[in-house]
Formats: C-alpha cells, sequence, structure tokens
C-alpha cells in the first residue's frame, strides 16, 4: 500500500496564451505523494497551484510533462472516477435537495435508486447532516453547503481527493471546526488528499506534508514534511512544531511573493 | 417579555387594517377585483379620449356600444360572443400549435447557440436576420406554401416565437456556473447529462421569460397567417372584415381586438402555469 502511488507530476509545466502573450503559469514541477498522504499546495495568488490541482484533475491539460492519479494517467483516472473534486464554491444544484445533491454522482453512474440513497444517506451521516436530507441547499448555511459538497465527494469513495480552497469562503471559527472534521473524516478513510489554500495554520494542521509555490513562473521552492502527533486535535495548533512550522512556511511564502516578476 | 406581548397585539391589530382584510379575500377574488380595476380604467380613459378629442361615434365608438355589440347577432343570426369565441379556438389552435413549434425549435437552436462555436457562428447572423423578415409582407407566400388551415398559422406563429426561446436559451445556458460543468466533467458525465442535469435547469426561469415574450407573439403570427386571401375563419378573418364595415359597424373591430387579447392572456397564462409547476419553488435563486 506504502509503495502506491497517490499523485504524481513529472515534468510538468503550463504554458496559457493570454491577449499579452504567453504566459508560463506552472514551470517543471515533479511531484510524488504516496498513496494516503495529505499534501497542501500554499502559494501567493497567480502561482498556478490550482492550474497543478485541475491538471490532476484532467479539467487542464499540461503543455508538457504527464501527471498521474492513483496509479493512472490524470485522463484514465477521471474516467474511472478515481478522485473527487471539492471546488471552493459548494457547487451544488440549487433545486435539488441534500440529497439528491449528495447521490449526484452515483446517479450520473447509473446506479439505482435504492443504493444511491442508502450511500448519499450514508455519507449525510458522516459529514453529521442527519435530519437536513430535504432541506435545499439555500436553506443551509455556507459551512453547512460545503459539508454537503464534501459527503457528496465521498459517495463515489474516492482513493484521492482533490480539494482546490474548500472552506476559502468560510468564517474563521467554521474554519477551524471544518478542518476537525476532515482530520476526523481521515481517520476512518486514509484518502491522499491535495488541499490548496492560502492559511499557513490551516495547511498546517491539516497536512503531512506542505508544498509552497512562487508566482510567475509556479515553481514548488519548498517542501516541508510537518512533524505533529497524530492525531491532529485543537491540542495540536499548541504543539511548539506548528508555530515552529508557521514561521518556516511564512518566510517561504515572503520569498514567493518578493520573487523577481517575469 | 412584555415587549413580545406588544408585537403580538401589533400583529392582532393589524389584521383589522384595510391590509388584514384584503390578505383574507380568496386570491381568485382579488384578481376579480383587480382586473375589474383596469377594466373600469381602460373604458374611463377611452371615454375621456373620445370626449377630448369630440371623435364621432364612427371614428370612436363608445365602450358601453362595444360591450353591447358582444351580444347582438351577426347577419347570420349567431350572437357575436359565441361567434367570436368559434373563432378564438380556430385561431388558438394555430397560436399554441405554433408556439410549441417555436418553443421547440428555439430551445434546440439556443442549445447549438450556446454550447457550440460553429454552429454559434453559423447560426446567430441566420436566426437574427430571421428575426428582421416582415412577416406580413410574406405571409401569403407562406399561405400558398401551406395552404389556408391551421399549418399555416402553426409556420407563421412558429417563426415568430423561435426567436425569444433561442436567445433567452442561449442567455441561460451561458450562464451556467462554469464550476457545475467542471464538476460533471470530474464524474466523465456526456455532454447529454450535463445538458439535461445541469444546464437546461438552470437556463428555465430565463426560458420561461422568453416562452412568455413568445407566447404573445404566438398569437399575432395566427392572425398574420390568416390575413391573406382565402382563409375563412379565424380572428384574423374577422378583423379583415371588420376594416371593410368599419363605417358601418366599428364595433365589431374592437370587439376582435378585445378577443384577440384575451385569448393571448390565456395563453401567457398557460406558460406561467407552466413555469410555476416546474421551477415554482425557486424564486429564491432569481
Amino acid at each position: 500500500m506504502s509503495n502506491e502511488i497517490g499523485l504524481e507530476a513529472i515534468g510538468v509545466s503550463k504554458i496559457f496564451d493570454t491577449p499579452t502573450g504567453t504566459l508560463l503559469a506552472v514551470d517543471d514541477v515533479n511531484l510524488k505523494v504516496p498513496a494516503g498522504e495529505f499534501i497542501s499546495v500554499i502559494g501567493p495568488s497567480g502561482c498556478g497551484k490550482s492550474t497543478l490541482l485541475r491538471m490532476f484533475a484532467d479539467l487542464d491539460s499540461p503543455t508538457t510533462g504527464s501527471l498521474n492519479v492513483a496509479n493512472l494517467p490524470s485522463s484514465e483516472a477521471r474516467i474511472q472516477r478515481k478522485y473527487a473534486f471539492v471546488f471552493q464554491a459548494p457547487t451544488l444544484l440549487p433545486w435539488k435537495s441534500v440529497l439528491k445533491n449528495v447521490a449526484l454522482p452515483l446517479k450520473i453512474m447509473g446506479k439505482g435508486k435504492e443504493e444511491r440513497e442508502k450511500v448519499a444517506k450514508e455519507m449525510i451521516h458522516l459529514v453529521g447532516l442527519e435530519g437536513f436530507e430535504n432541506r435545499l441547499p439555500w436553506q443551509l448555511s455556507g459551512g453547512m453547503q460545503q459539508r454537503v459538497s464534501i459527503a457528496r465527494a465521498l459517495t463515489v469513495r474516492p482513493p484521492v481527493l482533490l480539494m482546490d480552497e474548500p472552506f476559502g469562503a468560510l468564517d474563521e471559527i467554521t474554519r477551524d471546526r471544518m478542518n476537525q472534521e476532515l482530520v476526523n473524516l481521515r481517520a476512518t478513510q486514509h484518502q491522499t488528499v491535495m488541499f490548496i489554500t492560502h492559511s499557513i495554520s490551516e495547511a498546517v494542521f491539516l497536512s503531512d506534508r506542505v508544498v509552497v509555490m512562487s508566482a510567475r513562473p509556479g515553481r514548488i521552492i519548498a517542501d516541508i514534511e510537518i512533524d505533529l502527533p497524530e492525531p491532529r486535535t485543537a491540542e495540536s495548533r499548541l504543539h511548539p512544531n506548528f508555530s515552529a512550522h508557521v514561521t518556516a512556511i511564512r518566510g517561504y511564502l515572503v520569498d514567493a511573493y518578493n520573487a523577481p516578476q517575469k | 417579555m412584555s415587549k413580545e406581548l406588544l408585537q403580538q397585539g401589533d400583529s392582532v391589530g393589524l389584521v383589522d387594517t384595510p391590509n388584514g382584510v384584503r390578505a383574507r379575500l380568496l386570491p381568485i377574488t382579488r384578481s376579480v377585483i383587480r382586473g375589474l380595476v383596469a377594466l373600469v380604467s381602460v373604458c374611463l380613459v377611452w371615454e375621456t379620449i373620445r370626449i377630448v378629442f369630440q371623435f364621432s361615434s364612427v371614428t370612436m365608438p363608445s365602450a358601453w356600444s362595444i360591450w353591447e355589440k358582444f351580444f347582438s347577432r351577426n347577419s347570420q343570426g349567431e350572437i357575436f360572443y359565441i361567434f367570436l369565441a368559434k373563432n378564438i379556438l380556430v385561431t388558438g389552435r394555430g397560436a399554441v400549435l405554433g408556439l410549441l413549434l417555436g418553443a421547440a425549435s428555439g430551445v434546440a437552436i439556443g442549445v447549438l447557440i450556446a454550447t457550440n462555436r460553429l454552429m454559434r457562428r453559423a447560426f446567430l447572423p441566420l436566426v437574427i436576420s430571421a428575426q428582421t423578415v416582415p412577416i406580413v409582407a410574406i405571409a401569403p407566400a407562406i399561405v400558398l406554401f401551406f395552404g389556408t388551415g391551421t399549418l399555416s398559422k402553426t409556420v407563421v406563429a412558429g417563426f415568430l416565437t423561435f426567436f425569444p426561446a433561442a436567445v433567452t436559451t442561449a442567455r441561460g445556458i451561458q450562464s451556467v456556473p462554469v464550476d457545475s460543468i467542471h464538476l460533471m466533467r470530474t464524474y466523465n458525465a456526456s455532454w447529454w447529462t450535463i445538458l439535461t442535469t445541469v444546464k437546461i435547469p438552470f437556463a428555465l426561469p430565463l426560458i420561461f421569460v422568453g416562452l412568455e415574450t413568445s407566447a404573445a407573439f404566438s398569437v399575432v403570427g395566427a392572425i398574420v397567417a390568416e390575413l391573406p386571401f382565402g382563409s375563412k375563419n379565424g380572428l384574423g378573418v374577422i378583423i379583415l372584415s371588420s376594416w371593410q364595415f368599419y363605417t358601418i359597424s366599428p364595433q365589431s373591430l374592437y370587439c376582435t381586438v378585445i378577443a384577440t387579447c384575451l385569448l393571448g392572456a390565456f395563453i401567457v397564462a398557460g406558460i406561467r402555469l407552466a413555469a410555476r409547476l416546474s421551477i415554482g419553488g425557486r424564486q429564491h435563486e432569481f
């Protein structure tokens, strides 16, 4: 199991054609994430971290290089639904109930109604939203909506989770609570996670490893193993290593912001 | 506690205000009252114009004489409103069929325009220039092609109704949040699944706005198709003969116009009902 690769990028570059010329958004990124690892990517806006995530999801294709997800090329991984993507916005269908939103992936896969509802209810239970199955998204708070979207991601039981600033729009208290819930969820499911964030403390709290990227061109400038006792709890934030990691990453981020802009 | 009681007392007090009384009336009674108010207002404006400009009763008949005309007998001895009702059915059939044709083709063209760049380049100029065709001018040709029956009405009404449906469908689909489509792609959903699960449902409120406009156009289309030679029934035919006999009986023209308005209102109401049944629970989205 530990030899398996969760995510792998080999010599990945991405060039965008813009009206003012070409833009090197991602520059020769090499990254290997063992199965079951939680990796966060942090960096200034426009450093290509979301682009990198979208390329893993096969929503965008690299200009050079190749990407693997769960030991498969990313395009094949998408077709076989080896990953689930969580967006910054909950991206729910506003006219469908919580239950139907969570069951949507299974419906697209052609599963029967009974199985869909059984699995969806299980996932709704997992994210602590029992009793809200028949509500519509607008009747829920932002944090609850994002929980629905995480439940939806979990219904396909993906070995890999790709999360693009999923808690970016939430207030800090809700965000801390969601962080803890994500940790608890993963304690039983052990998915490989790639997590994009702007928050240093969120990255340190959640991750086994944090990657710092610089902008233009988007490059990996630091790759830090997070050394914190497991399981992660509210206590983890008080651990001396926590603040040490936060300080170190903040230093790298300052470098990333000061990097020469091409 | 006392504050709560006070608020309760306030709301109880509200029930006796005119607002409260109105709230207790049946919705149907309320719309009847509203309709009567509108009718009386229109009659008042009508009569004011007649008096201010001193129009003769041949140029502009009185509102009351138009009302009376509905209950008079025509040359075949038929009461006029019954005669009108029969012709409303004839024109209405063409209008409704044309609306269905126009809505279906409009939504289909809207989908193509919104989802395919080649189609957008090929179709959009065609769709827009089609709207500038003076339909009254080519109506005789259409009647020559398709005869004086329902088919011509359906074709002309369809031609007039597809444009609002196409434009609102295209615009609605283009405004679907891009992440919703990306989400579907991560599930490897097919083009058709994405269209029917996400794009069309998202666009539906806007599509219905277009269909309401289309519904009004459909009646105009059906009547235009009745104006050329040869048609025997329909509101358009009555309008034509009313033109000829305007100096003798100007009232019949206005009666027919009122009948046309009723038909239009009925079809628009049908679209609204369909909208309420399909997207009625979604007001919070728009």
